[in-house]
């Protein structure tokens, strides 16, 4: 017997579930600045002060 | 949907819809600068002024600070921007219906913990200042200051916190200013002691010049990682990934690395990273009235995060779902005033072991979640599944547990104890040129996908076989 949700919650799993209320998920852009931010720049910081030093 | 409901959505573990996401990429960077700027800053740069110089431990911490600050967006953030839920939900689809009780506790202990350091620091900046103000008669000890600060800040976090998320964006809005405070803090150290930071050495540097240097970006990683707690209940608030990638890692990211310099820089000089001790020193009884109301400003702002983001945390509990919203605040608050009020010097002594454990936990945890949705489910969650407690819900796996999580999760934990001993920093195999948080992710996370296609798909568990 599957457990009823409150109505709530069931409204709100409808509305995600025809994807009418779902955010977008990380764009082009979006891996763009997380690729430079996150990776790149860190890297570059750690050679500059290994080699820097 | 009623209005009720949706002024209450913010105040639940149900997903949020697109018209109640209203942070746009400014509010969401100030409320993300607010809560990460804290005193535990000076802490992590105290730790790393230990093993490096102020040139190399700033780059380091910095470049370990973005790492960590990427693990946990690419691990958490999906789930939670799309659908607008919070962290420990958005573990549901790897852990199980039931199993995501681990990562809860994980979160509600590293809140607790981080919040009840800040708020016995944000207690003792305020006994220093009333000392200073010449608040206490002469003679007078001023002991029972601690705790009834402690006690007063915990009661002005639950006024702030009734009203949900608009509550800690609203306090943000005036909070973030201590983070340009601190800046400033940083700059009165550089440009009066310049010529000694730069003189400075370390004072547990090793003889391997290698480990001194991975062991800040280790520490910047795994100081991080502790922000896979806070940043569901920040970022569900904003609609669209890309409101959310940049102000994450410079809102969030940055201003850790910037403010840590203040540590490091302060234990280097002075030997002591707490700036409302030095700056005294350097600037005379203003500067440290100054200071010490930033600190006290800055571990609030960041206490009201944090006490938001568990208790939001907690309301995945079925028994706690339909409580109102001021008994959970309640129930989030009480363990932190409990450790603010009872034991602050004990966990003040502790906290070194408290940061290793940060690591520990959460480096396999982000290593798991990112393989899930990249590898394994192709992006695809089950947003209904999430929900599901019965045993035929999308990700009820066996008992409402995904056993390969947890084997995944242990074996990561393993993997960082035996790459760095988060107690002695005792550390072995490639730690030195691979830090213990990185492999720990990767390992759980490779473990995570090889075992789920072996056991869990062809078992038709976990909800792979419906995509």
């Amino acid at each position: 017997m599957p457990e009823a949700l409150p109505a709530g919650l069931e409204e709100r799993l409808a509305a995600l579930e025809q994807g009418r209320e779902v955010g977008e998920d990380f764009d082009g852009r979006s891996w763009f600045w997380l690729i430079l931010l996150g990776a790149l720049i860190p890297g570059a910081l750690l050679l500059i002060g290994w080699w820097a030093a | 949907m009623s209005p009720a409901a949706e002024s209450s959505a913010d105040k639940s573990a149900w997903p949020l819809l697109l018209s109640e996401r209203t942070w746009g990429p400014w509010r969401l960077a100030i409320a993300l600068a607010t809560a990460a700027a804290a005193t535990w800053c000076y802490i992590i740069g105290e730790y790393v002024g230990y093993y490096l110089n102020f040139f190399q431990g700033s780059l380091a911490l910095t470049a370990g600070s973005m790492i960590g600050m990427l693990l946990v967006l690419l691990a958490a953030g999906p789930i939670c921007i799309r659908y607008g839920i919070e962290s420990v939900a958005s573990t549901k689809p790897q852990f199980g219906s039931r199993g995501w009780v681990i990562p809860a506790l994980m979160q509600l202990v590293s809140i607790v913990g981080w919040n009840s350091l800040l708020l016995i620091f944000f207690a003792k900046s305020l006994s220093q200042l009333l000392r200073l103000l010449g608040a206490f008669p002469p003679g007078t000890s001023g002991r029972h200051v601690v705790p009834a600060a402690t006690f007063v800040a915990c009661g002005l976090v639950f006024l702030v916190l009734l009203r949900g998320a608009s509550g800690v964006s609203r306090i943000s809005k005036v909070l973030v200013l201590h983070v340009f405070i601190g800046l400033w803090m940083l700059y009165l150290l550089v440009s009066h002691r310049w010529p000694e930071l730069v003189a400075a050495r370390p004072a547990m540097a090793r003889p391997d010049r290698l480990w001194n240097y991975t062991t800040g970006v280790e520490i910047g990683i795994s100081s991080l990682l502790s922000w896979w707690a806070y940043i569901g209940a920040m970022i569900r608030m904003a609609p669209h990934g890309r409101t959310v990638a940049v102000p994450v890692m410079l809102g969030m990211g940055a201003p850790v690395p910037l403010l840590c310099m203040i540590g490091i820089a302060g234990v280097l000089v002075l030997k002591v990273s707490d700036p409302s001790e030095w700056l005294r020193t350097v600037g005379g009884p203003l500067y440290a009235v100054i200071a010490l109301s930033f600190v006290a400003a800055a571990n609030f702002g960041t206490a009201i995060a944090g006490i938001y983001a568990s208790a939001i945390g907690l309301r995945n509990f079925s028994s706690l779902e339909e409580l109102p919203w001021w008994v959970i605040l309640l129930v989030t608050i009480m363990p932190v005033a409990l450790v603010g009020i009872l034991i602050p010097e004990l966990f003040f002594a502790r906290f070194g072991a408290f940061l290793a454990f940060i690591g520990v936990g959460f480096a396999p945890l982000c290593g798991i979640q990112i393989a899930d949705y990249y590898a394994l489910r192709a992006r695809h969650i089950d947003i209904r599944g999430i929900y599901d407690r019965t045993p035929s819900g999308a990700y009820a796996f066996w008992a409402g547990f995904n056993p390969v999580a947890l084997i995944a999760l242990g074996l990561g934990c393993a993997v960082y104890i035996y790459l760095l001993n988060p107690l002695s920093y005792e550390s072995h195999g490639p730690y030195r040129f691979l830090t213990a948080s990185l492999p720990a992710a990767f390992v759980s996370g490779f473990l995570y996908v090889v075992l789920t296609r072996l056991f869990v798909v062809p078992a038709g568990r976990g909800g792979y076989a419906s995509r």
